[in-house]
């Protein structure tokens, strides 16, 4: 599956891509036959259920797992050909914290550092990430002795700490305040706007809004990549406005009013507040035509503006679209 | 160059992150060097090399004649048999040993002498309630001790009745001379009558002095025949013979000849006799005695003998746990997935945790073996290089094994289990306390399974008899090492391939 806009030019436009990826754990289809391509410099989401496979996926991408079936490329290169180079381009960050209790939020973060073979002169870079994380002052604490979320920032830092081009975050923003997530985001775009490619998997379905794509995935299966605006659209069936009229509309109204070009599949709802709910293709030609209509039958309007449902509301949309679909097919 | 800069950069960041993560322990630290320390300095100062003090019962029946025998020399058996008192109820000893109340039960032949003269040996029987086969074998060892000094004391009585029935057959012999004297000079003096009276009562005075001899010295014959115990016989035998001639029709002359003969051979005979009683009895029981002498540079007491091995094994220890936990744990904890996902290789890892360990391993030798030569004094009659170098190996050897664990344990419990299966195992089979010779040959194939069997050899030769390192046991040994980190390696890099 290919973000449906802005699909890249070339295969060096490309940071991230899969045909038919699979994997299998026994028995078990972790990953069933995942095709998709990320554009380097975007920012992707991956969003699923608990368990929908995710983390696998990631794992795959990463080369920590072998596909079982299917073609994946990771900034042009098979993982299994991943050279020392081609890892110090890539950062990653676990789901969970696993470095070492023993050592200071420092030593970690050094010793982070090490791994990806950073100059000894790091000194800077490495005050620098602590300060994005908010760690800077906490420098000589034992990680065993801080919170689950410093951990988490700490973690974050070590993915970061050596610049990497492509960057794998599993849920960097669990266990977070949302002021720092905010804030996380923030330098997400800023890495992106430095043209980092990043992919980056979340619990905060919201959080999808922040990304350029975002991947919608479930039973292993990944159900659909696009633009956050687009999965909206999709789960509503197009644009949707919401128009408080003065007065409450007759039946013959309401019937004409579903009958207009400019509402989809008559789909025209009346909410408790006594506010009509109208699905249309396109907000921006679709609002001036309903206080027209609105005008034409003698109608004020109190107010009027798109709706915009939150991500979580969108998720389980798009998932429920998604069960009916297969239940209507079986 | 940049890419060797940062191939050391992360078999260095593993250097400094386990070395710190130990250190942070001071505990670990702290036990781990004064713990085995420790440990010697209490086996050095405990340890007694006395043998153990038995506490003995004597059973004898009342009738006895042995009885008199044992309550004199019940008490004179040596520090090995305390005497807990003579009893003639065989009931009640049995009840006193199986009770604890003493340790050893000594039933006396009734009649020593009855069954001696039957030509049978008399039996003593020692009963004892231990299941220690050390300790049995030590009880064995104390009753032929115990039944040789017996004998002793019977061949001393022996020796010193020789000595008293010696004196008396001087003093006939002293006699006997006057009566050759005699004869001589009446012969040289031509009274035929008087010579023959002297020769006569000479006759009978040697024919007695024979008897006496043959009896009376029998029991120096027994005793020993280096003395000359048959000599004097035979000599007597052949005065015996010379003073028949003194009574015959020889001439004059002749017969003053052998009378004078007859004066020497007695003289000779009493002077043998005085040299016999000038030994001392002791030396004349017990002629051969036995020096054991060591050929090594200095003596060795047995807290020396241990503390190469103790060393050896202690040091193999710590390097197994320290190596055993090390990776099991990064798959446990999570950072290898980490790994797996960075440029850092198995061997940067593998190399960066072993010259980690292997640093603070060495130190930990150091420590210790400043400690027992310079605390304990525990000699050194080796060269401090090849000391270094068999520590060195040692270790290497010891830290492959641990990752051998670590590689094949699933959980950090089963590597710690493993590295104590390993503990048991050096104990029984590297030599620590069995030497190997005792071990059937195909189970000696464990022995040289583990590095501290080589290590004991290495550090025993060196330390204590300061000999150069074996370079047979010394290549096995370095052999050991590097097929164990190869094997290491390639499973670690099993380990962080894709799975």
């Amino acid at each position: 599956m290919t973000p449906t806009r802005d699909k890249p030019a070339t295969r060096r436009d490309e940071a991230i891509r899969t045909h038919e990826l699979s994997k299998k754990f026994g028995d078990i289809v972790a990953i069933d036959r995942v095709t998709m391509t990320i554009p380097r410099g975007s920012i992707f989401g991956f969003i699923g259920p608990s368990g929908c496979g995710k983390t696998t996926t990631m794992r795959l991408l990463l080369g920590i797992y072998q596909a079982t079936a299917g073609v994946v490329e990771v900034l042009g290169r098979s993982p299994d050909q991943f050279t020392t180079d081609d890892r110090q381009r890539i950062g990653y960050m676990p789901q969970l914290f696993v470095m070492y209790p023993d050592l200071t939020i420092w030593e970690n973060l050094n010793f982070a550092a090490s791994l990806y073979g950073m100059s000894p002169r790091r000194h800077k870079r490495l005050r620098d990430m602590l300060e994005l994380v908010e760690l800077d002052g906490h420098e000589h604490k034992l990680a065993r002795n801080i919170s689950g979320g410093m951990l988490q920032r700490l973690s974050l830092a070590a993915a970061l700490v050596h610049d990497p081009e492509l960057i794998f975050l599993d849920e960097p923003t669990a266990g977070i305040d949302p002021v720092l997530r905010n804030k996380f985001w923030e330098h997400f775009k800023q890495l992106q706007s430095e043209g980092r490619t990043m992919f980056i998997t979340t619990q905060y379905v919201g959080e999808a809004a922040y990304c350029d794509y975002v991947g919608v995935m479930s039973g292993g299966r990944l159900l659909m990549v696009d633009k956050p605006g687009e999965l909206r659209r999709r789960a509503l069936g197009g644009d949707v406005i919401t128009v408080k009229p003065a007065r409450m509309l007759d039946f013959p109204e309401l019937r004409d009013l579903r009958g207009q070009s400019f509402v989809r599949e008559r789909k025209v709802t009346i909410n408790s507040d006594l506010s009509l709910q109208l699905v249309v293709d396109d907000t921006g030609t679709a609002l001036p035509a309903v206080f027209s209509w609105m005008d034409e039958h003698d109608i004020g309007v109190e107010s009027a503006g798109e709706f915009n449902p939150p991500f979580d509301d969108v998720f389980v949309m798009l998932l429920e679209q998604e069960r009916a679909h297969e239940e209507s097919h079986a | 160059m940049r890419n060797i800069f940062q191939f050391f950069i992360r078999i260095f960041a593993f250097v400094r992150k386990e070395i710190i993560v130990i250190l942070r322990q001071p505990r670990l630290v702290f036990s781990l060097i004064l713990g085995p320390f420790l440990i010697l300095l209490l086996f050095g100062i405990g340890y007694r090399d006395t043998p153990r003090t038995m506490r003995t019962l004597f059973v004898v029946p009342d009738d006895s004649p042995m009885l008199p025998v044992v309550e004199q020399y019940a008490t004179q058996l040596g520090q090995q048999i305390s005497s807990q008192g003579i009893i003639s109820d065989p009931a009640e000893a049995d009840r006193r040993l199986r009770n604890g109340e003493v340790d050893l039960v000594v039933v006396v032949p009734p009649d020593p002498a009855a069954t001696v003269r039957n030509n049978e040996q008399a039996i003593f029987n020692l009963y004892h309630y231990e299941i220690d086969p050390y300790e049995r074998a030590y009880i064995e060892i104390l009753g032929r001790n115990y039944t040789e000094e017996i004998n002793r004391l019977v061949l001393l009585n022996a020796a010193e009745q020789g000595k008293v029935e010696a004196r008396s057959i001087q003093e006939q012999i002293s006699d006997a001379r006057e009566v050759a004297s005699t004869a001589r000079i009446a012969l040289e003096a031509g009274n035929e009558e008087e010579a023959r009276a002297a020769s006569q009562q000479l006759t009978e005075d040697v024919g007695v002095l024979a008897v006496a001899a043959g009896s009376g010295l029998a029991l120096l014959s027994g005793v020993d025949t280096t003395v000359g115990a048959e000599t004097i016989q035979a000599r007597m035998e052949a005065v015996q013979q010379m003073a028949a001639t003194l009574n015959s029709d020889a001439a004059t002359a002749e017969r003053a000849q052998t009378a004078a003969a007859v004066e020497s051979e007695l003289t000779a005979v009493d002077s043998l006799l005085s040299e016999y009683e000038e030994l001392d009895s002791q030396v004349l029981i017990s002629p051969f005695g036995v020096n054991t002498l060591s050929i090594t540079d200095t003596s060795l007491g047995p807290t020396d003998f241990f503390v190469p091995a103790v060393i050896a094994l202690l040091l193999q220890h710590f390097a197994v746990t320290l190596a055993g936990l090390s990776i099991v744990r990064e798959r446990q904890d999570g950072p290898i997935e980490l790994f797996r996902a960075s440029p850092v290789s198995a061997f940067q890892t593998l190399v960066g945790k072993f010259i980690s360990y292997l640093i603070l391993t060495l130190a930990l030798g150091a420590v210790l073996t400043a400690l027992v030569v310079f605390l304990l004094g525990v000699p050194m009659l080796g060269n401090w290089g090849h000391y270094a170098l068999v520590v060195f190996v040692l270790l290497c050897a010891s830290l492959s094994l641990g990752f051998f664990v670590s590689l094949s344990a699933k959980t950090d419990s089963q590597a710690i289990q493993s590295a104590m299966v390993i503990l048991l195992a050096s104990i029984f089979f590297s030599g620590f306390f069995l030497a190997l010779y005792r071990l059937w040959g195909p189970v000696q194939v464990v022995s040289w399974a583990l590095p501290v069997t080589y290590g004991i050899n290495l550090l025993q030769s060196v330390m204590l008899r300061g000999q150069v390192p074996n370079i047979i046991l010394l290549g096995a040994l370095i052999l050991y090492a590097l097929v164990l980190f190869l094997i290491s390696w390639w499973r670690l890099g099993r380990v962080m391939a894709r799975q």
